[in-house]
């Protein structure tokens, strides 16, 4: 059975047991989430984000070595960007559309809705656009 | 070289335990939160999820278009794809995937090792689709009359967000509260949709991965076409 095939029979199996739990067994959703369920999971990620810097690191560093000349840098960059672009727009444009054929939010009722703090401020765009630059390296 | 070697026996021991791990991750979250939020917010799951899709489809096209083996791609990539639907997370994903892209779909080294953490870094869109969705979903409940330049203020902070969110499971809600504050929409309306953020996320990290996955390999296309015309030129 390859690793693809087990990962996706976890999954079915996790959410079978989670919803299993959570329908059925409510009282034991505390203990073995809190001692088993989520040490597992968040283990789990932190082995693969610990090792992910090293790896990314040093395969950045190999694979720079191995481009032929430096101009190729600047036109993989320039071919990836341009091709970045195009296919987010497109993406965006996917879910505003989307949004607007489906309309998911009309016509809602039940949801308690907090009340819209009456000062909405408009931040200067130029200031949201300086603070998306991500200042940290690794978050 | 030595720390390949290290760094493979890493690899092979995250694939062997990944079964386990995203076993635990997905029945922690769906014990704890429960799935009937979804039954709820059924429109706004189904359009993200239908999105998703979408654009996967797109991508799986294009490669198609450009004769890029797409069953080839995804068959290679298949473990970092259900990896990244277990996990949500698209930084945990990106060793696996460089490995897929380099062992099994054939991908050059140096592309690889450029594009594909270029791509975790910069490329997301599932956040694209997400964040985009879920404001005018918000403008909607909220009754917000859908104005042209509200409509421009979540294009251009959704396509921007997309380049800038971090590759970790909920970092989609931070995000949302940047677009929705960038458009002027209630913040208070991410509380609405933050149960069901996590359940919907597996997806959409499938798709951060696709976007950045097919770049690559168009990328790499391109590059060996010239490649080869530029050695049989040489002849």
């Amino acid at each position: 059975m390859s690793i693809s095939t087990l990962i996706l029979a976890a999954l079915v199996v996790g959410t079978i047991f989670g919803t299993g739990l959570n329908l059925y067994f409510p009282t034991l959703i505390e203990p073995l989430d809190h001692y088993l369920l989520s040490p597992l999971g968040q283990s789990f990620l932190r082995l693969i984000q610990f090792v992910v810097v090293p790896i990314v690191f040093s395969s950045l560093i190999l694979g720079l070595t191995r481009i032929q000349n430096a101009t190729q840098v600047g036109r993989y960059a320039l071919k990836l960007i341009t091709s970045y672009f195009l296919t987010s727009a497109i993406a965006v444009g996917l879910g505003i559309a989307l949004a607007l054929v489906l309309k998911p939010g009309v016509g809602v009722t039940g949801l308690t809705l907090s009340t819209v703090s009456d000062s909405v401020k408009q931040p200067a765009l130029i200031d949201w656009l300086v603070s998306l630059i991500s200042s940290k390296f690794y978050h | 070289m030595v720390s390949q070697f290290n760094f493979e026996q890493i690899l092979s021991l995250i694939l062997y335990t990944a079964p386990l791990g995203v076993f635990a991750l997905i029945a922690s979250v769906i014990a704890t939160q429960g799935l009937e939020v979804i039954t709820r917010l059924f429109l706004y799951v189904f359009g993200l999820c239908l999105g998703s899709t979408i654009m996967i489809g797109f991508y799986l096209f294009v490669l198609f278009l450009l004769k890029a083996k797409p069953v080839q791609f995804c068959q290679s990539f298949s473990p970092a794809l259900s990896l990244a639907f277990g996990t949500a997370s698209s930084n945990a994903v990106l060793p696996i995937a460089l490995k897929n892209a380099q062992e099994s779909y054939g991908m050059r080294e140096d592309i690889a090792s450029f594009a594909i953490p270029l791509g975790t870094a910069l490329k997301r869109d599932g956040s694209a689709i997400l964040q985009g969705f879920n404001a005018i979903f918000i403008a909607q409940i909220y009754q917000i009359p859908l104005t042209p330049p509200l409509m421009l203020a979540i294009a251009l902070s959704t396509f921007l967000v997309s380049f800038s969110t971090a590759g970790v499971p909920g970092a989609g809600i931070i995000m949302m509260t940047t677009v929705l504050s960038a458009a002027g929409l209630p913040v208070e309306g991410v509380a609405i949709v933050a149960g069901v953020d996590r359940l919907t996320d597996g997806l959409k990290t499938v798709l951060n991965v696709v976007s950045n996955t097919v770049n690559a390999a168009i990328l790499n296309h391109w590059e060996s076409d010239s490649q080869f015309q530029q050695s049989a030129e040489q002849i």
